[in-house]
């Protein structure tokens, strides 16, 4: 048998010749443990062992590096190890060897090529002579065994690895008494695997609640929100042990049912977030099943989800190696649909109750977190959208200022016809500015315009209620000023005895003029028209002309009368009339 | 005599353009207030540069200075947006603030005629 040679691995896989390897119970001995005669057992190295170990179980340090060793001492052996089965099940993992094996330390073995898997498969404790001649990984290890007794331990009455022990040479032949010691010690293992498992479970679980923490003080809203996408990515790989993750912004107003934006993801190429930069209600992924249940969707292997087969969104799950993914809705605290928060993983998985959990706490940061960018983004949009209003406000009391200057023939008259259009306007802003300018009622208009004190019973308003969009309202207002205005120097309302009425017709047989708005002034000093156009004329004929509005004013002996006319559909926005108002 | 067109949906502030070009001795076409009332009055043609208003009631521009562009007449555009909000065609596009001074509106036009 060649057992010197350069090998590549030092637990070569592969026998080198088939037909030199012995049959598996040839290289067992078991049987020999109750033909020998046992040595004296001692009680007292054992009882003192044990309670060094138990008084271990409360300590930091690694108790089976020390039930090892205790094996090694109790049944003087020459090496002693603990190895695990692996949560594939398919390998033993070489926890802690002590003795002259220490350096093999942290090898695996296939479970099919290793003595202790046909301790599993007997599911018994068992005693190997030379195991290498049957198992060929173990050829090329330093010193060979004479023999070594091999003890299964469990978990909740699952096998979950062995503890074993060898003697290298004749010196030393193990027997019943040790089989004692063993399955004694092997019962401590189990005790002890189980507690350093709730122990690494209770350090992960620090590790993610501090993770956690950490996030909970940066999401304070001076952080910049982009960078903590990133950090709310690394928190949930981590916390569900996942390869991927992404987050997705929801925009209701998009397509049917709305739609997910990608706002940053974790692992994933180019071509995937390209992919799935925008995600529609009625896509097939785990996300869009989520947005429309507004529930949890688990697909623990995509290539078995039946929602998915035959879809694009399998192709490129399949394309970005991903095999397992979870989408989990981030809802905001008053129950509205905020985004979506994904994990992926590269093997069929499914998530436990354990990691949910944790990624449930991710999920409200991260919808607290959505939740605060809406809300900076239409703080944004509003900001912009007041100093555009703003500007443009201004730029119409610059031309309001220069068009009153040129018509005006004196300084005295500059100002009182320049503030009393400035003051026109700030009204018609005041009126705009209680529906957030979305528009105004014509009799809330009126009102606001024809300020000056003419008494009750002088002017009068008839007409149902009719809602006009802002900017309609607007110039609207800034006519009836320059009308009231005429009307209270010039017209009726100059003399006790006149008198204004206002009202409104809607006909239904001409929508380009749908919207008849009458004024007629009576009882007042005969009227002229003017010699020369002013800027009040201009405006009152001419500024609704965008709007699709006529202006048409008579001078008659009995007074002014001016017809505006209105389509219902004015500026792209319509004027809304409801119930009819009295006078 | 030199023709501006003008395109601004508020009438005060075209009212006062007008007068502005007036005054500086230009003849004025307009002002339009809507983009077809544009796109009427370019198609017609009886102008030699123009004062676009970057926002007409909410409507895009883009096609008025993409007509405007196709005659090769020069414009400036005037509006109380920033440089970020126009659409990217017009990046470049030499630009008035609202509220503007009247000085800088003539000079703008003297420099599209130059």
């Amino acid at each position: 048998m060649d057992i010197g040679g350069a090998r590549d691995s030092v637990l070569p896989h592969a026998a080198n010749s088939a037909e030199a390897r012995a049959d598996l119970e040839s290289v067992l001995m078991t049987v020999e443990l109750t033909r020998r005669s046992p040595r004296t057992p001692d009680y007292a190295a054992e009882n003192n062992a044990m309670v060094a170990l138990a008084q271990e179980f409360y300590l930091p340090g690694d108790i089976l590096e020390s039930l090892v060793k205790a094996a090694t001492t109790l049944c003087s052996a020459h090496s002693a190890g603990i190895s695990l089965l692996n949560e594939d099940g398919q390998n033993f993992y070489w926890r802690t060897v002590t003795g002259r094996w220490a350096s093999y330390v942290g090898d695996t073995l296939p479970r099919a090529l290793s003595p202790c898997g046909t301790v599993l498969d007997r599911n018994a404790p068992q005693l190997f002579s030379h195991p290498e001649r049957h198992f060929p990984c173990l050829v090329s290890m330093r010193p060979t065994i004479e023999e070594g007794l091999l003890i299964p331990f469990y978990v909740a009455g699952r096998a979950v690895g062995t503890i074993w022990i060898i003697a290298h040479d004749a010196s030393r032949s193990f027997d019943a008494e040790d089989l004692r010691v063993m399955s004694n010690l092997s019962q401590f293992a189990s005790a002890a695997y189980q507690m350093l498992g709730a122990r690494e479970q209770l350090e992960a679980e620090l590790t993610d609640t501090k993770r956690l923490q950490a996030l909970s003080a940066q999401l304070l809203p001076e952080a910049d929100i982009s960078a903590l996408y990133e950090k709310v990515m690394d928190a949930a790989v981590s916390i569900m042990r996942s390869d991927f993750a992404s987050i997705q912004m929801y925009y209701p107003e998009r397509g049917s049912g709305g739609e997910l934006r990608l706002l940053a993801s974790h692992g994933f190429k180019s071509h995937a977030a390209k992919f799935w930069e925008w995600v529609r209600a009625d896509s097939q992924c785990t996300c869009g099943v989520a947005l429309r249940t507004g529930r949890r969707v688990i697909a623990s292997d995509v290539e078995t989800a039946d929602f998915m087969a035959n879809t694009a969104d399998l192709a490129t799950y399949q394309q970005n190696g991903i095999r397992a993914v979870q989408s989990t809705p981030l809802v905001s605290r008053d129950g509205k649909l905020l985004g979506m928060i994904s994990t992926h993983w590269r093997k069929p998985h499914q998530p436990s109750e354990r990691d949910l959990r944790m990624f449930d706490i991710l999920v409200r940061q991260a919808a607290d977190l959505i939740e605060r960018k809406q809300a900076e983004e239409t703080q944004h949009l509003l900001t912009a959208e007041l100093s555009h209003r703003v500007k443009n406000t201004l730029a119409t009391v610059q031309a309001i200022a220069g068009q009153t200057q040129r018509y005006a023939k004196s300084n005295s008259e500059f100002v009182e016809n320049f503030n009393g259009r400035l003051r026109a306007l700030a009204r018609a802003h005041s009126r705009l500015t209680n529906s957030s300018w979305t528009g105004a009622y014509l009799h809330d208009v009126l009102s606001d315009q024809l300020t000056f004190d003419a008494g009750p019973d002088r002017i009068a308003y008839s007409g149902p209620a009719v809602f006009f969009p802002a900017q309609t309202a607007l110039h609207l207002a800034l006519i009836l000023h320059e009308l009231g205005t005429n009307a209270r120097k010039y017209g009726s309302l100059s003399v006790p005895e006149g008198r204004l009425d206002v009202s409104c017709n809607i006909s239904t047989s001409d929508p380009g003029h749908a919207i008849e708005l009458v004024w007629i002034e009576q009882n007042g000093p005969e009227v002229q028209p003017p010699q020369k156009s002013g800027l009040g004329s201009q405006l009152i004929e001419r500024s609704l002309e965008s709007f699709g509005g006529t202006v048409s004013t008579r001078f008659e002996p009995s007074g002014v009368r001016c017809i505006i006319k209105l389509p219902l559909d004015s500026a792209g926005r319509k004027s809304t009339v409801s119930e009819v108002r009295g006078s | 005599m030199t023709r501006i067109l003008v395109i601004e949906d508020e009438f005060l502030i075209g009212l006062e353009m007008q007068s502005l070009l007036t005054d500086a001795g230009f003849g004025v076409v307009g002002p339009a207030a809507t983009v077809p009332a544009a796109l009427k009055l370019i198609s017609e043609g009886n102008f030699d540069a123009a004062l676009v208003d970057a926002n007409l009631g909410g409507a895009s521009i883009e096609g008025v200075t993409t007509a405007l562009a196709n005659r090769g007449t020069p414009f400036v555009l005037v509006t109380g947006y920033g440089r970020k909000s126009l659409p990217q065609l017009l990046a470049d596009a030499p630009l008035i603030q609202k509220p503007f001074d009247p000085r800088d509106v003539i000079d703008a036009v003297q420099r599209l005629l130059a």
